[in-house]
């Protein structure tokens, strides 16, 4: 009779264990999947993204800081202060080429 | 020499890929990276021939999705990096941690230690991925 009980808890406990072993893997799996699907799914893309700015990011922040330069709107106050924002956007993303490719935009639409 | 032993631990770690994590992201990840910058490398873009590897991760910079350690290290080898300073490895590995989601997804491939590597000095830096995007504040955020 001890002996019966004895298999009948371990084999609980082992098939307790193995729930909470699945349950924790399905939680990781449901987590990474997540992870992924957040980011760029094309990772050509970022290492193109990042091949660019290691070779290129330096010379368009020094190129787009100095358009956004606020003593270049001496006159106009509204664009000054729009000038010193992008300043502050192109300083964030100075290493990364997309997003200042991007900016590049923003600046020829509204400071040009 | 070296070179056939390095294409025979490329394929071992492929095949390793494959069968523990059930997918072809962790291979998809370097061959792309590999594509990208031998393209760069060749068109002149980029002035430092770049290949990348699944190589041994620091043990200290361990988190909740890391691979065993020896497959933790998401590393990139500088081919031409006599003239290189460790500053330039560091300013390099600034570019790849760049984006928290890009960082965020090597480490839910596994990897936990961004290696930057001079092939022939040996020189090179080591970053901790935990340190650039934490997990948990993510998981917390998500889960609210």
């Amino acid at each position: 009779m001890q002996n019966k009980i004895l298999i009948i808890s371990t084999l609980t406990a082992g098939f307790l264990l193995l729930i909470f072993f699945i349950i924790k893997r399905i939680k990781k799996r449901k987590l990474i999947a997540k992870i992924l699907a957040d980011g760029e799914s094309d990772y050509g893309v970022t290492a193109k993204n990042i091949a660019q700015s290691i070779a290129k990011s330096r010379v368009l922040y020094k190129e787009l800081i100095s358009k956004v330069h606020p003593d270049r709107f001496p006159n106009d106050p509204v664009k000054k202060e729009r000038a010193s924002e992008i300043a502050s956007m192109l300083t964030e993303s100075k290493r990364n080429y997309n997003k200042l490719e991007e900016i590049s935009r923003v600046i020829e639409n509204e400071l040009q | 020499m070296s070179n056939i032993i390095s294409k025979i631990t490329t394929l071992l770690n492929r095949v390793v890929d494959i069968v523990s994590s059930g997918s072809l992201e962790r291979v998809r990840i370097i061959k792309e990276f590999n594509l990208v910058f031998n393209e760069a490398y060749q068109t002149g873009d980029l002035d430092k021939w770049c290949s990348v590897t699944t190589g041994a991760g620091n043990q200290q910079y361990k988190h909740e999705l890391s691979s065993f350690y020896l497959r933790s290290g998401f590393k990139i080898t500088i081919h031409n990096d006599l003239n290189l300073q460790e500053n330039d490895f560091y300013e390099i590995s600034k570019y790849v941690i760049e984006s928290a989601p890009f960082v965020r997804q090597l480490m839910a491939l596994g990897y936990d230690t961004l290696i930057v590597v001079g092939k022939n000095t040996g020189n090179g830096v080591q970053i901790s991925l935990k340190q650039i995007a934490n997990l948990h504040d993510y998981m917390l955020n998500n889960n609210r």
